[in-house]
């Protein structure tokens, strides 16, 4: 079930002096079951792409496609949504049920979805990330921990079992110890087969997760590949505000001290720990 | 004196526990201080005491020797102590930047040739000079903390409290200010930085770990990164050098060679000297 944009622009109302448009002629598609990392410094129109992938905005021009569908066809709207989940920069804010059974069942009984089936969608969703059914189903939202609500926010997406789940800077404000657990919701759900498409500020996390990294700049596609070839683009990325990931960082600046490590560049702390081991004569490749 | 002091401070937002439970620190002036906590470890309270927004129950908080639960001292505290929040957009009161970072000082009586010259410094500062003159309401969030963060420069306070002021700016946002902050403690600013980033925390002379409301390790990030399984535990994680280290010892690299270190110049040199001696 691919995802298409094809020469999406999209412009605010009213736009301010010397801005252009949000996104900018971006065309691309997104095949099943990737992992996408989406990044792009404040501004350069991440979340509106986001957003234009179910819906929530559609083009000013040009078109986006979930599955040949139009998102621009408001016949077919409730058919994208089902499709296509999207979780909004701090989706807690959104929480607004008495219980967390009810804020999570919002979504999939919107959907159509039958007593039965939601209560297995809810069940299943408050699993997923990570939280104990029996404890927190008739606990409000509100009495639990930042982190805890973060991950009810996101259930009552997962719940509507989309397949294919945007998730707009979900670690945003979170401790590591909570962004661990975000990481770890998406990856199973990338395991399970869902398309993941996570817009983040983290090029480390993006490194180790993503197998497709989009770049955005100014609204336009300004790169797209695999986090290997984005990431070598060093100069590239410097040039529009972004970073390579940090443990690439470091094999640059051993390099400029007379540290040459074997190997394609390392993107992540794992495989730079192996190349400077293995370049220290410490057989690095042995586990 | 010290700048701020907690002496025995406690409190509580209801019954369900003690956000802050006898706290006793202080920070002198000049300090650079970052705070470190997981969510609900009573971080944002403390920082939340420092400019009376929070009055302890128990126990009392002082600036410049002025008790914050003194009503009449309130208004010259948070003439001392400025805050910088998480969300920007609570902060946001006109519909142009410029005005925006203007109120402050404009609420201070400062004359406008003046107010003029700080809202062009500190719009410099966080990178927002192109849209001095847009909407707060259409910028993202990121640059929406930008300006926030420029307006509580524009005050020009002796402390800078910044409750996870990063926490949305991307890398170059997050570089940027960090530049500024530390431009602004080396020119006298006392600055207390709550975050989870620990590229910030690397920045600061003192950190101060927060855990159940108390602080539970102080000193320099030489000292308190080296508790790595006490950091983990509660939920923190040790700076990507210290974390690097302990992989190539794991791996077999010799502690002479991968020291136990938050600063990467250290370990990378540490590294290097290893090689040539091979």
């Amino acid at each position: 079930m691919p995802l298409a944009f094809e020469h999406v622009t999209y412009s605010y109302g009213s736009q301010v002096d010397g801005m252009g448009p949000a996104l900018d002629d971006v065309s691309l598609t997104i095949a099943d079951g990737e992992f996408v990392g989406v990044i792009g410094h404040t501004g350069s129109g991440k979340s509106t792409f986001a957003e234009h992938t179910n819906g929530l905005k559609v083009p000013t021009s040009g078109r986006v496609l979930v599955d040949g569908i139009p998102t621009s066809d408001k016949k077919a709207r409730r058919e994208v949504r089902r499709r296509v989940g999207y979780v909004m920069q701090y989706p807690e804010y959104q929480l607004f049920a008495e219980t967390v059974r009810e804020d999570v069942g919002f979504g999939p009984r919107n959907l159509g979805q039958s007593d039965d089936e939601v209560d297995r969608s809810v069940r299943e969703a408050i699993e997923l990330v990570g939280l104990d059914y029996d404890e927190v189903a008739d606990v409000s939202p509100f009495d639990l921990s930042g982190g805890q609500k973060r991950r009810v926010a996101m259930a009552g997406i997962i719940a509507m079992r989309p397949h294919i789940l945007t998730v707009d800077e979900p670690m945003a404000g979170l401790d590591p110890q909570g962004r661990h657990e975000v990481l770890g919701i998406l990856r199973e759900l990338h395991r399970r087969g869902t398309t993941v498409i996570m817009v983040s500020h983290s090029m480390d996390d993006v490194a180790r997760e993503a197998d497709h990294v989009v770049v955005l700049d100014h609204g336009r596609l300004a790169d797209e590949g695999d986090p290997r070839t984005v990431f070598s683009h060093e100069e590239r990325l410097h040039r529009i505000g972004l970073d390579v990931p940090r443990a690439a960082h470091v094999a640059h600046d051993l390099a400029e001290r007379g540290m040459d490590l074997p190997g394609p560049c390392p993107l992540t702390l794992e495989d730079l720990a192996r190349a400077i081991a293995k370049r220290l004569g410490r057989g690095g490749d042995a586990r | 004196m010290a700048l701020i002091e907690f002496d025995h401070a406690s409190y509580s937002y209801d019954a369900s526990g003690r956000a802050l439970d006898d706290v006793s620190l202080s920070v002198e002036r000049g300090e650079y201080v970052v705070v470190l906590g997981h969510n609900g470890s009573g971080k944002s309270t403390l920082a939340r005491c420092m400019n009376a927004l929070v009055v302890p129950d128990e126990g009392a908080v002082r600036v410049m020797g002025l008790d914050t639960a003194d009503p009449d001292a309130q208004v010259e505290i948070r003439r001392h102590v400025g805050m910088v929040f998480q969300n920007p957009d609570n902060q946001m009161v006109t519909s142009v930047v410029a005005d925006d970072v203007a109120f402050g000082p404009e609420n201070l009586g400062i004359p406008q040739p003046q107010i003029v010259q700080r809202v062009d410094r500190a719009l410099e500062a966080v990178a927002m000079t192109p849209y001095a003159q847009a909407d707060p309401a259409e910028l993202s969030g990121g640059q929406k903390q930008r300006v926030g963060i420029a307006g509580m420069l524009a005050m020009e306070p002796d402390v800078l409290v910044l409750d996870e002021p990063g926490a949305m700016l991307d890398p170059r946002g997050r570089r940027g200010v960090r530049r500024v902050v530390r431009a602004l403690n080396e020119r006298g600013i006392t600055i207390v930085h709550i975050t989870h980033f620990m590229d910030d925390a690397l920045e600061a002379g003192r950190i101060v770990v927060m855990d159940d409301g108390r602080p539970v390790l102080d000193g320099t990030p030489d000292e308190v990164f080296r508790h790595g399984p006490e950091l983990r535990a509660m939920g923190l994680e040790q700076p990507f050098a210290m974390r690097l280290a302990t992989r190539l010892r794991e791996l077999g690299v010799p502690e002479q060679a991968a020291p136990d270190t938050p600063h990467l110049d250290v370990l990378e040199e540490a590294l290097c000297r290893s090689l040539s001696n091979m």
